[in-house]
C-alpha cells in the first residue's frame, strides 16, 4: 500500500469497499503494463492514499460505508492537492445499458457499470485521461 | 379470474333461457287476449323481439361494464407488484452486480494467465458468459421494474436478429437445433429500441430452446404489413417444434413471476419483461401455441412508412 507508484506508468487509485474487485482490478490493469493501481477499501481510506499517492484518475465506488463515492468525490473536490484529478465513477447501481446509452456520463460525471472487463475499464479509463489532455 | 370468468358465462347462458322464455309467455298472452286481425299479430311479434333484443342489449352493456371494471382492477394489482418489486430489484441489482464484477475481473485475470491451455481458456469462458447471462437477468429485472424509456431508431430488423441468434449459438449448437430464416425482400426499417428489441428476441429463443430438448427446428420470418393508410408494422415470428403450452397455461405466460420451468435462476419474467418492451413500442404480441406441435411467437413492430423515408413496397421472399 506504501510503496511509491513509479512515475512512468499511470497512477489509478481505486476506491471500493469490495475488497475482492480491488484485487482483481489491480491485477488486470498492472498486468496490462501501463498501470500502477493503489487500492482503498473505504472513502476515508481513499481520501488519505488520493491526498499522499496524487494519482492521475481515482476510480471511484458509489455505494459504499462510511462515506459515500458522492461524499468521497465532495471532499477531493475541497482539497486543492486533489481537486484536478479525474474521477471515473464504477458503479454496480446502473446498468451496462443505462450508462452506454448516456455515452458513460450521467449529471456532468464519467461513469462506467459493474460488471465491467478489464479491456472495458481500461477503454475507459483512457477516455478520460485523453479528454484531460 | 377463470372461475370468475366460468360463473358469469353461466349466468348469461341462463339469462337467454329465461328471456326467451319471458317472450314465449309474453306473446302468448298477449296473443290470447287480442282479436285474430293480421296487423294485430303482427305487431305483438315485433313488440316481443324489441323487448328481447333491448334486454339482451342492457346484458351485453352491463357483461361490458364488468370486464373493464375486472382489467382496471387488474392493472392496479399489477401496478402494485410492479412498485414493490421495482424497490426490490434496485436492492437485488447491487448486490447482484458486485459479485459478478469481482468473478469477471477474476475470470479474466484467470484467461490472460492461461494462454496456452485451450481447455482452461474454454472453461473461464463459459464463467464469463454465465456471469453475464446472471447480469441480463438483473437488467431484465430492472428493466422490468423501472419501465426504462424506449430510444427508438430506424433500424435494419435482419442485422438485430442475427446479432440475436450469435448470443444464443452456443446452445443452439449444443441442442442440435435447425434454424430456418424466412425474411421478405425489402422489409422496411422499423422503428425500435434495438438493445431492447435483442433482449425479446432473447426472451423468445431462449424459450423455444428450452421448449425443444431433444432438437428441433426454430422458424424466423420478418415481413412488411401494411396497416390502416400508409402506415406499416414490421411482422417478426419466432417458431418452434417444441413441447408447445397447454392452453390453460397459454393465458398467464405474460403475468410476471409465473413459470413452468423448473430450472434455478428462473423468476418467471421473461415473458413479462417481453411484453412489457413491445408494449413501450406501441407494438403486438401474441402467442400461438398447441401441445407436442410447437409453439409460434408473432411480433409486430411499428415500422418507417414510405413518406418517412421512402422505402420500397415490400415483396415476398425467401431465404434459408
Amino acid at each position: 500500500m506504501n510503496e511509491a507508484i513509479q512515475s512512468e506508468k499511470t497512477k489509478i487509485l481505486l476506491i471500493d469497499d469490495e475488497d475482492d474487485f480491488c484485487f482483481f482490478v489491480k491485477l488486470n490493469l498492472e498486468k496490462s503494463g501501463t498501470f500502477d493501481v493503489r487500492t482503498a477499501t473505504s472513502g476515508p481510506e481513499g481520501i488519505l492514499l488520493a491526498s499522499k499517492e496524487r494519482p492521475d484518475l481515482i476510480l471511484l465506488d458509489i455505494i459504499m460505508p462510511e462515506l459515500s463515492g458522492d461524499q468521497v468525490a465532495e471532499q477531493l473536490m475541497e482539497n486543492p492537492e486533489t481537486r484536478d484529478i479525474p474521477l471515473l465513477f464504477i458503479t454496480a447501481i446502473a446498468s451496462r445499458q443505462g450508462v452506454e446509452s448516456q455515452e458513460g456520463i450521467i449529471g456532468g460525471r464519467q461513469f462506467i457499470a459493474k460488471p465491467v472487463t478489464p479491456e472495458e475499464l481500461i477503454a475507459k479509463i483512457n477516455t478520460v485521461l485523453e479528454s484531460r489532455k | 379470474m377463470r372461475k370468475e370468468s366460468l360463473i358469469r358465462q353461466k349466468i348469461e347462458r341462463n339469462g337467454l333461457i329465461l328471456i326467451a322464455l319471458a317472450m314465449v309467455l309474453i306473446y302468448w298472452i298477449l296473443d290470447s287476449l287480442v282479436s285474430n286481425q293480421v296487423t294485430t299479430r303482427v305487431l305483438i311479434v315485433a313488440f316481443v323481439l324489441i323487448y328481447g333484443i333491448f334486454t339482451q342489449t342492457l346484458i351485453n352493456s352491463r357483461k361490458t361494464a364488468l370486464e373493464e371494471k375486472e382489467r382496471a382492477q387488474k392493472q392496479l394489482i399489477e401496478a402494485e407488484k410492479l412498485a414493490a418489486l421495482g424497490i426490490v430489484a434496485a436492492g437485488i441489482a447491487h448486490e447482484v452486480k458486485n459479485p459478478l464484477a469481482i468473478i469477471i475481473q477474476g475470470v479474466e485475470y484467470l484467461k490472460s494467465s492461461m494462454e496456452s491451455d485451450a481447455l482452461l481458456l474454454d472453461v473461464t469462458e463459459r464463467i464469463k458468459k454465465s456471469a453475464l447471462r446472471a447480469d441480463n437477468i438483473i437488467r431484465g429485472l430492472l428493466s422490468f421494474t423501472r419501465q426504462t424509456p424506449i430510444q427508438a431508431n430506424d433500424v435494419d430488423i435482419i442485422p438485430v436478429i442475427e446479432e440475436t441468434l450469435s448470443f444464443v449459438d452456443y446452445q443452439i449448437k449444443a441442442r442440435r437445433i435447425k434454424i430456418v430464416r424466412q425474411y421478405a425482400t425489402g422489409l422496411p426499417e422499423a422503428r425500435i429500441d434495438d438493445n431492447q428489441i435483442k433482449q425479446v428476441f432473447v426472451n423468445l429463443l431462449l424459450n423455444s430452446l428450452e421448449a425443444m430438448k431433444n432438437g428441433g427446428t426454430i422458424t424466423i420470418s420478418a415481413e412488411g404489413l401494411r396497416e390502416e393508410g400508409d402506415r406499416r408494422s414490421l411482422q417478426v415470428v419466432i417458431a418452434d417444434t417444441g413441447c408447445g403450452i397447454p392452453e390453460s397455461v397459454l393465458e398467464k405466460v405474460f403475468d410476471p413471476f409465473y413459470t413452468t420451468k423448473d430450472t434455478p435462476g428462473n423468476a418467471g419474467l421473461g415473458l413479462s419483461v417481453t411484453k412489457g418492451i413491445i408494449d413501450k413500442h406501441r407494438g403486438k404480441i401474441r402467442i400461438e401455441s398447441e401441445v407436442d406441435k410447437g409453439t409460434r411467437v408473432i411480433i409486430g413492430l411499428p415500422a418507417v412508412s414510405p413518406q418517412q423515408n421512402g422505402s420500397p413496397a415490400v415483396t415476398g421472399g425467401r431465404n434459408e
